[in-house]
């Protein structure tokens, strides 16, 4: 039985899907749904006015007795972005390990891929399933909405089926093909399936973000929403590439660590020493993946709040004043431990080799830094105080922490935490490696200064806009401390490389020597990243406020306030948990007998 | 059902357990702005004119998000000496005569004047405060004047307003008065 799951799932799936898209083309056919309610009444789109977003009342939404109709909207969204997320990421990754398989010519890799390719599968099944259900949800409760979107976007969302259907292709191609084309040119040109494979989904991706932040951002409309012909500028409307950027590095960061936790698993129960050893090694490997995406991701976030601000002055204080000034702490609060187990992740990995142990020593000073970064990024700048404290503070500011609250402190920190991490990494690479050129000394000091020279900048930097500098000029300073950072890093690299190169082995490496708990890390990067997903998916909705789209298409059903942090938080535990259940489902379908790669 | 897959799975929940714990625990429990009304308002003489604008400049108006110690935007508790500091400056191109032209200019055309050192970065002469008479904002004439009624009362001058213009419908915030905002 178990067997047959995945399949019948797929033609399921594809039913469904099939439904859907002709539903789609016949938006009349969803103008019955939902009780006739959704018929607009006069007052909502005079004669003549069709172009214009529609104004509507609370009786043009569908009611229902059953579910609450933004909770289901919500819901079905948030499992069709997380699968999305999943299977646009995994097959990124993929690709990148076999292309590196292929380099290092390491058989290792390309069995890692196969692994994962074939998880892959089912998940897609569910992501075709919770997207079906994700429309049926929409058309039922937001009719209006949708047939203004429609009215908009129509071409696109052919352009969507259209890349869905390459990708399923490509996808059965290059999943299919795997065995026979394995070596010479054969390999080469599976490769390039799986190239055009995340080609595919990362158009799919892209079209879908184009509706996304049409809604926040909207362009090519007047100010009545009418459409004024041009899709291309609705399309490219201001938030489009930042999200694009935003969310293509989140998913390869989320598909790393979604694959990372999967190896842990297998690693915990792994009988031999041999299976233990390539679970250790994959686990290691998706981490390290994951974890080289997260670095450059709070750029792209700067870079989508800086649009978002650039776009509406407004919504830009809407997202990080005020309420949801606290959102971000819960957020710093997340990422700080994504980063602290990622380095205890490394930490623990010096007990793989001998020469490990000449690094330890070293740790407590980074757990330390890392630390006190991390403190200084989630201390709150604006505090929502009650009137008596604000007296008694003389201001909505504390008078020593109210500084570190500032944005550029913020920055400093965050870049000093990049760059602990990155010393962590460091030392786990050099852990098990002598170096053999004569320079090497000079080699280390060179990168000892680099480094020191970096964090000197990054502080006097945070240091002098934040506090010297006009306030106009505060974020000014987050571009050369970004630099910086990348430079420091990069420069690091380049010269490691050189320096260890033909390094001797300080002593036996062994993977699979670790400690069971330093799985448990795995775990927690996985579990935070979701849950992450799925606040920052509630803010991005949040701070439309009261609009379907921002500014043109206003909100009227009951459910148009903007809920509490915290009711936005239990309906994300309560999806993340719907979510790792059937992820766990998936896994366990796909770790059925016979399906191994050396079947 | 094994035993390390429940000690995973409970790991997992604690994990997800604490964030929802602090979101609802440490994060204090405020409730985001409640949407504006769809009714159209209506305000009785000075006082209720003056109290409807106090409501809008820290409601529907937004004009509090940015016009606030934080410094952002100008404080605005002295608006009308300010107002005529500023129809004075010889960098002032904008049409206003009187102080209370002054902001009712600021409120629908932002970028008639823009205040030294607060325009958009690396624009000073486009102001980021929007147009609040449609847009997202939208208000309506009469919010508007009570805006200004109120800003007069901030200011310790009198009250010249009326509201005359009121009762507009205000629900979809579509009523455009002005294109400078227009389509982007
Ligand atoms: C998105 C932020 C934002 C919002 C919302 C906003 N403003 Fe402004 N406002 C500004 C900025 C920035 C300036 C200074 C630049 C300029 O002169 O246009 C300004 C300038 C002004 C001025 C001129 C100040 C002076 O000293 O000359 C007035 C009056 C004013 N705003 C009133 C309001 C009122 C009333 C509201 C609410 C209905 C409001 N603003 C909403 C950002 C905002
Ligand atoms: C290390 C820093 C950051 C991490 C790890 C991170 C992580 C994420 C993740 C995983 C998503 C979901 C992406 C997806 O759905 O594919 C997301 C979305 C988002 N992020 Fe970030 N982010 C970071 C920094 C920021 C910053 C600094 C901001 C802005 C203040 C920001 C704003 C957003 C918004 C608004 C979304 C919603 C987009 C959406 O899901 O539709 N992020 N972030």
């Amino acid at each position: 039985m178990r067997k047959h799951i995945p399949g019948l799932l797929r033609v399921f799936a594809l039913l469904l899907v099939i439904l859907a898209c002709s539903q789609t083309f016949l938006p009349s056919a969803f103008a019955g749904e939902g009780a006739g309610s959704s018929v607009i009444s006069g007052e909502a789109a005079p004669a003549g006015a069709e172009s214009s977003a529609p104004r509507l009342t609370k009786d043009d939404y569908p009611a229902s007795s059953v579910v609450r109709p933004r909770v289901a909207v919500w819901m079905a969204a948030q499992m069709h972005l997380w699968f999305a997320a999943f299977v646009l990421a995994v097959p990124i990754f993929v690709v990148i390990i076999e292309a590196i398989g292929i380099v290092k010519k390491d058989e290792r890799y390309d069995r890692m891929a196969y692994e994962f390719i074939r998880v892959s599968m089912t998940a897609y099944t569910l992501t075709a399933v919770t997207g079906v259900l994700f429309t049926v949800v929409l058309f039922a409760f937001y009719p209006h909405l949708m047939k203004y979107l429609l009215s908009i976007f129509k071409p696109t969302v052919f352009l969507y089926f259209l890349f869905f259907i390459l990708e399923n292709a490509a996808l059965i191609l290059y999943f299919r093909l795997w065995k026979r084309l394995k070596t010479g040119a054969g390999k080469i040109a599976h490769l390039c399936i799986g190239i055009a494979l995340n080609l595919a989904g990362t158009a799919i991706m892209f079209v879908a973000n184009a509706w996304v932040t049409f809604m926040m951002s909207p362009a090519g409309v007047d100010i009545k929403g009418a459409f004024q012909g041009d899709i291309w500028a609705a399309v490219h409307n201001n938030l489009w590439n930042p999200m694009n950027l935003h969310r293509f590095i989140a998913n390869i960061a989320y598909g790393g660590s979604i694959v990372g936790s999967y190896a842990a698993y297998r690693f915990l129960s792994s009988t031999t020493e041999e299976e233990k050893a390539h679970y250790d090694w994959m686990g290691y490997t998706a981490n390290l993946v994951s974890i080289g995406a997260l670095l450059p991701l709070p750029f792209a976030g700067y870079w989508l709040t800086a649009e978002i601000y650039a776009y509406s002055q407004q919504m830009g204080i809407t997202l990080m004043g005020g309420v949801f000034a606290w959102l971000f702490i819960i957020q710093a609060v997340i990422i700080g431990a994504l980063f602290l187990a990622a380095n205890y992740y490394l930490w623990c990995g010096l007990s793989r080799s001998e020469g490990g142990r000449r690094y330890t020593p070293y740790i407590k000073y980074i757990a330390f830094m890392v630390a006190v970064s991390f403190i200084v990024w989630f201390t709150p700048h604006t505090l929502i105080l009650k009137p008596w404290e604000a007296s008694a503070l003389g201001g909505q500011y504390h008078p020593y922490l109210g500084p570190l609250g500032l944005m550029p402190a913020k920055n400093t920190a965050v870049n000093i935490m990049l760059l602990f991490t990155f010393l962590s990494f460091l030392f786990y690479r050099r852990a098990n490696r002598v170096a053999v050129v004569s320079w090497a000394p000079y080699g280390k000091a060179a990168q000892a200064a680099i480094f020191s020279a970096a964090i000197l900048n990054i502080v006097f930097l945070g240091v002098y806009y934040g506090y010297f500098a006009n306030t106009v000029y505060k974020v000014a300073s987050s571009v050369p401390q970004v630099a910086t950072t990348l430079f420091a890093i990069i420069a690091c690299l380049v010269i490691e490389f050189f320096i260890y190169r033909g390094a001797k082995e300080a002593g036996v490496y062994r993977w699979g020597r670790m400690p069971e708990r330093s799985q448990y890390a795995i775990f927690l990067i996985t579990v935070s990243f979701t849950w992450l997903m799925g606040l920052m998916g509630y803010v991005r909705a949040a701070i439309r406020q009261h609009w379907h789209v921002f500014s043109v298409m206003r909100d009227a059903s009951a459910d148009a306030f903007t809920p509490t942090i915290g009711y936005a938080a239990n309906v994300v535990s309560v999806g993340t948990i719907i979510f790792m259940a059937l992820v766990v489902f998936i896994f366990w379908l796909s770790g059925r007998k016979g399906a191994d790669f050396g079947e | 059902m094994n035993k390390r897959f429940l000690k995973v799975a409970a790991f997992s929940v604690a994990i997800i357990a604490a964030y929802t714990l602090f979101s609802s625990l440490y994060v204090p429990p405020m409730k985001p702005e409640e949407p504006p009304s769809l009714e159209a308002v209506h305000a009785v003489g000075v006082e209720g004119l003056i109290s409807l604008g106090e409501k809008v400049f820290k409601g529907k108006g937004a004009c509090a998000l940015c016009h606030n110690a934080a410094g952002r935007a100008p404080l605005l508790d002295n608006i009308m000496e300010a107002a005529n500091t500023r129809i004075a400056s010889i960098d002032y191109h904008g049409s206003a005569k009187t102080a209370e032209e002054y902001i009712r200019e600021s409120l629908a055309s932002p970028s008639a004047y823009v205040v030294p050192g607060y325009g958009m970065a690396g624009d000073e002469l486009t102001s980021p405060m929007p147009d609040v008479t449609t847009g997202a904002i939208g208000l309506s004439a009469q919010e508007v004047d009570s805006v200004i009624a109120y800003l007069q009362r901030l200011s310790g001058v009198d009250v010249t307003v009326t509201g005359e213009a009121g009762g507009i419908d205000v629900s979809g915030a579509i009523e455009a008065t002005t294109d400078s905002e227009g389509a982007r």
